[in-house]
């Protein structure tokens, strides 16, 4: 599968084939071969890396042409021989480190058993290109592209370009050694964990990452319908997470080497199980819990790396804060921040609901110190709801929503969070009509604390407006729905 | 008990702000029924009928990628009534959206933002047509609960040619997930959904326009005929139209229609 560069604007990139035609190779005189491929008169070279297991096929002319440096004057362009070496590393950290299949070799395909990869200027946005050529019983076999020239993409050095596209690619092709279909976010995600545990100091993921951290709210599991997005390559996040959760616990290859018709959430949580270590659903809680405090909110808990990872995105709400019916998907987290109120009285995040609805939910709230940006966190059933108490030095108050089912639709819950007085009036008024629905009076539905200075003194100007009993006029409740949406419409995402 | 949307359209009362209206919509909404809140102050009421439960919401949602925060992208009158043109800002916060769709009704006025995001658009009639970089939605099927439907014409009708309603035109709602929520992709090999004004463009490399021109039959029962003119900024779009490449920066996501009542 191609690694695209995102952020071209404009540019939509064709899904491009998993299989290329048989004999089709990007040298080949007349091709039908994806692009980019090498133009009529280019003189292609060839190069075996000294392993053995690596051919490089590169061109010194044309506009496909490698640098010409060659410092150590043997006749071939460094950069080919730091490709060879490059991916030959990869390969053997690969097998013999992380013990997974080698890439099948093309002997069954009439080539010579060595990995092809091609030097290549690719047009438009990516910089590497995985293409089955043809499969066995065992698994696939095929090649790699990858760009001729670093020098003019967004990478540090040559160097690094070649160890981030040359150990993604070739981890498609130890994928494809394995007789299983991997969808997009399980075949993206797992490659760009493997190139940062090829090597950790290329920064590749930790940008990649913030494709999961700015849209938490979308399932694992959720796959693109067009071109690959910076989420599929995100979610390598959550194998991160695996194997710094189970070290011991070869996660990312038991995923390959146990395939079934389930999805791979299914899978992992029947791996899981195998390896006697907590399910999916009490994985993905913790995942949830650790992405928060990611960024300046680094704190003793989490990744190891978490600080030099983008800040998660959460929603910016005020206090007092609803929504009648939030939509959470399996495997994914609604995250919500606030101001802590003047004064930084309890607060409280509940959740309302049937039993259905709360039971696969978890709740996460947090605050936050203002001076080190630190978080205390804590956790509970989403059925129970969850107290946070606010230090004078706390500037913001969290509370998130996860959802750690494998298989399944959305969850969708009211969500009330604020000072403890409101939000019993809000899971009152949202909840079941004998805990006070919106059309009873304010004698039925109020709880013993609820009084004026409740309703008025936490801001949000549609407070009042939303009272129990108030609801019973047509008119005040589209004012209320007004105000919902303007609440939506003031998140920052 | 949780409330849901359902609950408020039992009430049969949506609030929408259309930006650029006056007191009086002007769209030929019906005003027996519901009160709609539009941009200048006034309430109006509408008959949204029966409420219609939308399909594969989620699926929707998760799928297309689908927001719960209002755009706050412009339409833009670039030619009055009859033959109105408005330019939309479908960019959406770039290749990979992170914005909800540009929602919006045909009126005598014009082409009017319903200020709604994607979530609540799902369940809330008072729109006709949504745009988010070259998808355009109707308010239908699995899209929204009204029945907004849209017939391509012809083969070689042009819009100035087109006059009144043809015969025998099948129009299509909105069907872009099956009767078990399966996604329908486009075929355009992008990963589109399978819209039904799909066909105003093709993919030879870029979003080229076909020049095909849709009857399109809105929430209130009128018809207008409508040509997508162009995806890219105009120079880009004629490159694109005349030989299937584009430069960058492409300056996608410049929605130009032209439009007109029939009826």
């Amino acid at each position: 599968m191609p690694r695209v560069l995102l952020g071209m604007a404009g540019a939509i990139l064709p899904l491009l084939a998993l299989a290329a035609p048989a004999e089709a190779r990007p040298d080949a005189p007349v091709t039908g071969e994806l692009p980019p491929f090498f133009d009529d008169g280019d003189l292609v070279e060839r190069y075996d890396a000294p392993a053995g297991l690596v051919r490089i096929h590169y061109t010194r002319a044309g506009r496909h042409a490698v640098a010409s440096a060659d410092v150590d004057e043997d006749g071939v362009p460094d950069v080919v021989a730091l490709a060879g070496a490059t991916v030959e590393e990869a390969w053997q950290y690969y097998t013999e480190t992380l013990g997974f299949r080698a890439p099948l070799d093309d002997m069954d395909g009439g080539g010579d058993g060595r990995f092809d990869v091609y030097l290549l200027r690719f047009e438009l946005g990516a910089d590497g290109a995985f293409r089955r050529e043809g499969c066995g019983d065992d698994g696939c076999w095929g090649y790699a592209v990858l760009e001729a020239d670093f020098r003019r993409r967004r990478y540090p050095s040559v160097e690094a370009g070649l160890r981030v596209v040359g150990s993604h690619e070739l981890f498609h092709a130890v994928q494809a050694a394995y007789p299983v279909t991997l969808g997009v976010n399980e075949s993206e995600g797992t490659a760009t964990w493997a190139t940062e545990s090829f090597d950790g100091s290329l920064g590749d993921f930790e940008a990649a990452v913030n494709g999961y951290l700015e849209r938490p709210d979308r399932s694992l599991d959720q796959e693109p319908t067009g071109p690959i997005d910076s989420f599929s390559y995100g979610t390598a996040l959550f194998f991160r997470f695996l194997e710094e959760q189970h070290p011991e616990a070869p996660l990312v290859r038991d995923l390959l080497e146990n395939p079934g018709p389930a999805g791979w959430l299914t899978r992992l949580d029947q791996r899981l199980a195998a390896r006697d270590l907590p399910s999916f659903a009490t994985s993905f809680d913790t995942f949830a819990r650790w992405n928060l405090s990611t960024g300046y909110r680094a704190g003793s808990e989490g990744y190891g790396n978490a600080g030099a990872y983008p800040e998660l995105t959460v929603r910016e709400v005020e206090l007092p804060f609803e929504d009648d019916a939030v939509r959470v998907f399996r495997a994914s987290t609604r995250y919500y921040r606030a101001p802590v109120p003047a004064g930084a009285p309890p607060l409280r995040v509940e959740l309302v609901g049937d039993d259905d609805t709360l039971e696969p939910l978890t709740l996460i709230a947090a605050v936050e110190d203002a001076a080190s940006g630190a978080l205390r966190v804590t956790t509970g059933p989403g059925a129970e709801g969850l107290d946070l108490l606010p230090r004078s030095t706390d500037v913001f108050a969290y509370a998130a929503i996860a959802h750690g089912a494998t298989e399944g639709g959305s969850q969708r819950p009211a969500v009330c969070f604020g000072v403890r007085s409101d939000v019993a009036e809000c899971a009152a008024r949202l909840g079941p009509p004998d805990m006070g629905a919106p059309d009873m009076g304010v004698g039925d539905a109020g709880p013993p604390d609820m009084g004026a200075g409740a309703a008025t003194g936490d801001g949000g100007g549609c407070r009042s407006a939303a009272r129990p009993g108030a609801m019973a006029s047509p008119l005040l409740a589209l004012v209320v729905l007004s105000c919902r949406r303007r609440r939506r419409g003031a998140v920052n995402y | 008990m949780k409330r849901s949307g359902n609950a408020v359209r039992t009430a049969l009362m949506i609030v929408v702000a259309l930006s650029g209206c006056g007191d009086d919509d002007g769209g030929g909404m019906p005003t027996d029924g519901g009160m709609v809140d539009v941009d200048g102050g006034g309430m109006v009421e509408m008959d949204l009928g029966a409420p219609r439960d939308v399909p594969c919401q989620d699926e929707s949602i998760s799928t297309l990628g689908l927001f719960d925060t209002v755009s706050d992208a412009l339409i833009t009158e670039e030619t009055p009534a009859p033959d109105f043109v408005h330019h939309i800002d479908t960019t959406a916060g770039g290749l990979s959206p992170t914005e909800s769709y540009v929602y919006a009704r045909f009126t005598d006025e014009g082409l009017l933002k319903v200020d709604l995001d994607d979530e609540s658009a799902l369940e809330t009639p008072g729109w006709d047509i949504a745009f988010r970089r070259f998808i355009i939605r109707l308010n239908s099927g699995v899209s929204g609960p009204s029945r907004v439907a849209a017939a391509r014409t012809e083969a070689g009708t042009t819009f100035e040619g087109l006059t009144s309603v043809p015969d025998g035109l099948t129009y299509r709602e909105e069907a872009y997930f099956t009767d078990t929520c399966e996604y329908v992709s486009g075929g355009s090999g992008i990963g589109d959904p399978a819209v039904a004004l799909a066909s105003f463009w093709t993919y030879p490399g870029c979003v080229q326009m076909t020049g095909n021109v849709f009857v399109v039959r809105t929430e209130t029962g009128r018809s207008v005929k409508l040509e997508v003119l162009s995806y890219y900024v105009e120079e880009n779009q004629d490159r694109c139209d005349e030989t299937g490449e584009i430069t960058f920066p492409s300056g996608s996501g410049n929605v130009r229609i032209r439009w007109a009542f029939l009826d």
